[in-house]
């Protein structure tokens, strides 16, 4: 079980690509703290997951690992995927996932209550029913008044994740209430025995602060420190890096963009980056060339950003085509257009294109929803990543009940998706209850002898997931608690709505099993969920003004909106289309159309 | 790292062990007390030769006095370890498990215990199961991942060292040899196969030879019949280079000899220096990070001397600590029979096993004793062979000097006990420095009686403070008492003194024991012995005096005559004139308290 590099030719191998790119050389070959700086498209995740191969068979011996901290759910997926191409298997000696997972798995788990946090010797993840009853006493005794409680939920969290430090007078003297609600909240969910998932970096954080032998602990297991997308994990992760990295002897690999930071408004600071990669003792790397757009489109996104990059593309790379479509009748006639007039344009152009190669992303959902109704008339199919998916794609418990479903509809006659893998995910999925070989055995077993016996497309996807729940998830759901409480809740509100009073209506399991695959369909997605994925044709929908940016924002807004169009545009292979009003374009649209003429 | 305690519950001879540990151990006790199973409660955490298979037990593993078993009945084995901090590998395999009260250390734990939900009193094997925890928290499995980094290697007691350095596939000498053999170039090799193979054609070609290996071979294939003929040929050795290190044997007397004429003690001793070897590459390579060596009953076969050089080195070896580098990666496990390798033990690294009647076998350890460094140099150093039987014996009585360590024996005798049958030493600590000797039987539970002077009332002070002491070590329950003796020790009640210290196992004589003889009832005795000096008229006339009349004048000149003979020898031709006198009172208690309580 340690020897997880199984095959050091494959790494070896994909590191020649490497050679030619100076960049990606100089990451490859770093001795000591580097930082990448990464514009879109320049192949810093395959920069980094060479890397790390490279880190564990050469460099990091058994029993110690490699730990890798990356945005979000999907992200690690992504990673783990490209890593096990490279013939790194996961193991314990590879951490790989968000920073919440990091905490809660690395640090809150195994040392509980000696880290002197304040954790209660049993406890479980709120779930949103719990959150709220708990911000609702608090506002209570700290605030009162008729207001919703709810709302101060944002402004609370906001602070709360910007203002790490509470020994220092300026916690309760920028905001005192705040500071106030933030202290009842988190009282009353640990009188509860809870912890929520802002909890899990910041009590590590403290941890990590008030316990030297835990840094000593943390750096004996993962000598090296890599983290993707770095500009969007905010000010906890920043401070347990430097506090790591620079003052206990952990190697740190960072890779991000500063110029991709969209999560501004949740807690994230662009800033935090730079700050990185000026410090003395960093090797900093910048990546500029654009492997994925074209070279129109690479010289328009600057335009989008409104930043001269000096980004460049490879040789004999295609140029690209932007293209403007101001459209009239609302957004339900820009969504009737764009199936009716732009896809077929688009279709007759790129004869090879499938659905699947097409991103339409837009900033907000309800957008989506008017996709989502001209998409079902002119009879295309779609996948949603956005606040009205019938489930977030980053649940890995429902991605993984996804390949359930693909195995009973037809993966148990051909071997795609082959049942090992769904055994080794879904054990992985619940280790925290399948502790000893007799459960995992039994688990597999069981899970085996279940999904024979419902192996049918036809299958209600409503009764299926019930099954299936009561004969296997539920107990496993029950004692993974602490670790898979969000994926509880996912899961719950997914069979409800499904249900015979859901708001989806029946569902059949075949349909249900290429939600997570096929390239048959059309993505949709939210202009934030589109981070680090891209499309042969990308469409910018809804590209208002009062939109991009929002009615009424602030400087600061402003620029974190210009970044997210950029972000967005940036997603694009071969074309880029922008839709929008025509009487009220974006800003952004209009200064780009400017100055490509 | 080193192990900081052992608990084991219910398992074999033990009810509850539950002793401090100080990283190495040498567990001492009487045969049948359990210090295999001590071994192997340890292999059940840390060996990973030992299969799964071998870790479920069986019903017959728990301790017989448990009664029926229940749904509760729980095999429990665990093991503490601290200063797991400084080597950052074993950091990473260890940090896991930590104690939540206690961080700076970490519990692992074998149980083995009823499935859960069994529904009824488990009546087989079968009904069992077992785990493996640490932290205490029994979701914390551990296994085979960390028993390949922290690896338990027991060498048994007698076994067959010369055997197994034979056998190319349990030889010590084997894993040494393959990785040398790793990093030359097998083309290099096959040369060497090439000049054997002329050898062996050269040998052959000797007609005597050539005859003879045609005759095995022609009566081979008249036994065999052609389908099973093996093609029997003479020949050195195997030739081809893939196989020509299995061919390499260690030899003794500058390649004169082969093992299997070396001498057991040297046979063991070459396994032994094969082994640490490979250890100390197991941990070079960093395919471990920690090695328990345990060793059983390492004094067979080896000489005295060879013993306590050996094992001095050995100790010393996982001992040493240079500045700024992590403890070595070494502890080690001894359980022993031999004064000679208790002799070099660490001071600390004591575990002495009991039986009782009740309750099993019982432990105590000498890991937390609580000795000043003065007096831990000073124990380590007077734990010659000669005292370090103390941790063998049932009971000891300790004395000032030599002539006591003689006569106190032909006094039991007088009394109708031996010595030796009870268990019990006398031991002389060279002066009167009875202090770290009494801190150390106290931690070990070993009964004990102390002999010594009143010296005129100057002794006074001393008894007094082994009372305090004792007291001390077993947690003030007699300070009550120990206020009486102070309180008496402020009066000239010298006879009350006497019987309450007496109480505490302390016994006091007037004066220097040959000198409270001649002034008792064993003048005559005293005279005959001094006679058999031979001295010259001079002397001689003084022995007439002292026969005539014996006063407290005399008392220098007579120690000197003593002295001119050789205190030990003058006691022991003594002890042989000592039959048919009432044994002297205070020397008669102190006898009777040990054998009361042994």
């Amino acid at each position: 079980m340690w020897l997880i590099v199984s095959n050091r030719a494959l790494y070896l191998k994909a590191a020649e690509d490497l050679r030619s790119n100076d960049g990606q050389w100089q990451a490859y070959e770093s001795k000591d703290h580097c930082v990448v700086l990464a514009g879109p498209g320049s192949g810093k995740t395959k920069t980094l997951t060479i890397k790390f191969a490279r880190l564990l068979s050469e460099e990091i011996e058994a029993p110690r690992g490699v730990a890798c901290i990356t945005y979000n759910n999907e992200c690690a997926r992504e990673l783990e995927h490209r890593l096990a191409g490279l013939g790194v298997e996961p193991s314990k000696r590879v951490f790989i996932g968000t920073v919440h997972s990091f905490s809660l798995t690395q640090i809150l788990l195994p040392y509980g209550r000696s880290l002197g946090v304040g954790l209660p010797e049993e406890f479980s993840v709120a779930t949103l029913q719990q959150q709220r009853t708990a911000l609702e006493n608090a506002y209570n005794e700290v605030v009162g008044g008729p207001a919703n409680p709810q709302n101060a939920r944002f402004g609370m969290d906001f602070y709360r994740r910007s203002n790490l430090d509470r020994t220092k007078p300026e916690w309760r003297g920028r905001d005192q209430q705040k500071a106030l609600l933030v202290e009842a909240y988190e009282r009353h969910l640990r009188a509860a025995g809870l912890i929520d998932f802002d909890d899990m970096p910041l009590l590590a954080l403290r941890a990590l602060r008030q316990n030297k032998w835990l840094r000593n602990a943390l750096v004996a297991k993962f000598p090296v420190l890599a983290v993707d997308e770095y500009q969007d994990l905010g000010r906890a992760l920043h401070q347990m890096v430097v506090g790591l990295c620079f003052h206990s002897g952990m190697r740190l690999l960072a890779v991000g963009d500063a110029d991709q930071s969209i999560y501004g408004f949740i807690g994230a600071y662009p800033e935090l980056l730079q700050k990185l990669s000026e410090r003395a003792e960093v090797e900093t790397v910048v990546l500029g060339l654009n492997y994925r757009c074209g070279s129109l489109i690479v010289e328009a996104s600057e335009y989008a950003l409104g930043e001269a990059r000096g980004y460049q593309v490879p040789e004999n790379a295609a140029a690209g085509t932007v293209y403007f479509h101001p459209l009239t009748g609302g957004y339900s006639g820009h969504a009737d257009h764009f199936f009716s007039t732009i896809l077929p344009a688009i279709e007759a152009r790129n004869p090879e294109l499938t659905p699947g190669q097409i991103g339409i992303l837009y900033p907000a959902a309800f957008l989506g929803d008017e996709i989502a109704q001209a998409a079902e008339i002119y009879g295309y199919g779609i996948i949603r990543t956005d606040a009205n998916a019938l489930y977030p794609r980053s649940s890995r418990l429902m991605r993984w009940l996804e390949q359930c479903a693909a195995w009973c509809c037809n993966g148990w006659r051909n071997g795609n998706p082959r049942w090992t893998r769904i055994v080794a995910e879904g054990t992985r999925l619940f280790s925290e209850a399948l502790a000893t070989d007799e459960q995992k055995t039994e688990f597999g077993r069981s899970l085996l002898a279940h999904m024979w016996q419902h192996r049918d497309s036809q299958n209600d996807l409503f009764d299926w997931l019930n099954e299936i729940n009561g004969a296997l998830l539920s107990p496993l759901l029950i004692i993974g608690g602490r670790t898979l409480a969000d994926e509880k809740v996912i899961f719950d509100t997914f069979v409800e709505r499904v249900g015979p009073n859901g708001d989806v209506g029946k569902m059949g399991l075949g349909q249900f099993s290429g939600e997570g695959a096929g390239n048959d369909r059309i993505n949709l997605s939210s202009l934030h969920s589109a981070k680090g994925r891209e499309f042969d044709v990308t469409v910018l929908f809804g590209m208002d003004d009062g939109r991009m940016p929002r009615a009424n924002s602030t400087q600061a807004d402003i620029i974190a909106a210009r970044r997210l169009f950029y972000v967005g545009f940036t997603r694009a292979r071969t074309e880029l289309h922008m839709a929008f009003s025509a009487h009220n374009p974006s800003p952004f649209v209009t200064e780009v159309e400017e100055r490509l003429n | 790292m080193y192990l900081s305690r052992i608990k084991i519950k219910n398992f074999r001879n033990f009810k509850l062990l539950d002793v401090a540990l100080a990283g190495n151990i040498v567990v001492v006790g009487e045969n049948r007390v359990g210090k295999t199973n001590l071994i192997h409660a340890l292999r059940l955490v840390f060996d990973p030769s030992l299969p799964d298979s071998a870790r479920e037990l069986g019903i017959g593993d728990f301790w017989d006095g448990l009664g029926p078993l229940d749904e509760d009945s729980e095999i429990e084995i665990s093991v503490d370890v601290k200063d797991f901090e400084d080597d950052l590998d074993v950091l990473a395999v260890l940090t896991d498990y930590r104690l939540a009260t206690d961080v700076e250390t970490v519990r692992l734990t074998f149980s083995f215990k009823p499935l859960d939900g069994l529904g009824h009193a488990p009546s087989t094997s079968e009904d069992f199961e077992f785990s493996c925890y640490g932290g205490g928290d029994t979701s914390k499995r551990f296994g085979h991942d960390l028993r390949r980094r922290l690896t338990l290697d027991v060498l048994h007691a007698l076994r067959d060292a010369e055997g197994d350095l034979a056998t190319w596939r349990r030889s010590p000498l084997r894993p040494l040899v393959e990785e040398a053999f790793s990093s030359i170039d097998l083309d290099d090799v096959e040369d060497i196969g090439t000049k054997i193979k002329e050898a062996t054609d050269a040998l052959i070609d000797l007609e005597e030879v050539s005859d003879l290996e045609t005759k095995i071979a022609t009566s081979f294939l008249e036994m065999s019949g052609p389908k099973q003929d093996v093609r029997p040929k003479l020949g050195f050795a195997a030739t081809e280079n893939t196989r020509l290190l299995r061919q390499i044997k260690l030899l003794i007397d500058d390649g004169e000899r082969g093992v299997a004429d070396a001498s057991l003690g040297s046979a063991n001793l070459i396994f032994l220096t094969l082994k640490t070897l490979e250890l100390d590459n197991l941990i070079m390579k960093n395919q471990r990070d920690h090695s328990l060596l345990a060793i059983e009953e390492p004094e067979a076969h080896l000489h005295p001397h060879m013993q306590r050089l050996v094992y001095d080195d050995l100790f010393e070896k996982s001992s040493k600590t240079i500045a700024d580098q992590p403890k070595p990666p070494l502890s080690i496990i001894l359980t022993t029979h031999s004064p000679h390798i208790a002799s070099v033990a660490p001071l600390r690294s004591i575990l002495l096993l009991r039986a009782t009647p009740d309750d099993g076998s019982v432990g105590q350890s000498t890991a937390t004793i609580d000795l000043t460094n003065d007096e831990a140099d000073d124990l380590a150093r007077y734990l010659d062979v000669t005292r370090a039987e103390m941790l063998f014996a049932r009971g000891v009585i300790l004395v000032e000097g030599d002539a006591e360590k003689f006569l106190i024996p032909e006094f039991a005798a007088e009394m109708g006990v031996t010595l030796d049958e009870h268990g019990i030493s006398v031991c002389s600590v060279a002066g009167t420095h009875f202090k770290p000797y009494v801190k150390f039987l106290e931690a070990l539970g070993i009964p004990f009686s102390v002999i010594t002077d009143w010296d005129g009332g100057y002794g006074q002070k001393r008894i007094t403070n082994i009372v305090h002491l004792i007291d001390d070590t077993t947690g003030n329950a007699r300070a009550a008492e120990v206020a009486k003796i102070d309180e008496i020790a402020a009066t000239d009640d010298y006879e009350a003194f006497d019987a309450k210290v007496a109480e505490f196992g302390i016994f006091t004589n007037d004066e220097t024991l040959e000198v409270d003889l001649i002034k008792g009832d064993f003048k005559d005795q005293i005279i005959a012995t001094l006679r058999e000096g031979k001295f010259g008229p001079k002397r001689t006339k003084r022995i007439d005096t002292y026969e005539a009349k014996y006063t407290d004048d005399d008392k220098k000149a007579f120690l000197a005559l003593v002295e001119a003979i050789g205190k030990g020898r003058f006691a022991q031709r003594l002890a042989t004139r000592i039959q048919g006198i009432a044994v002297p009172p205070y020397i008669a208690g102190a006898i009777q308290h040990v054998v009361d309580r042994v």
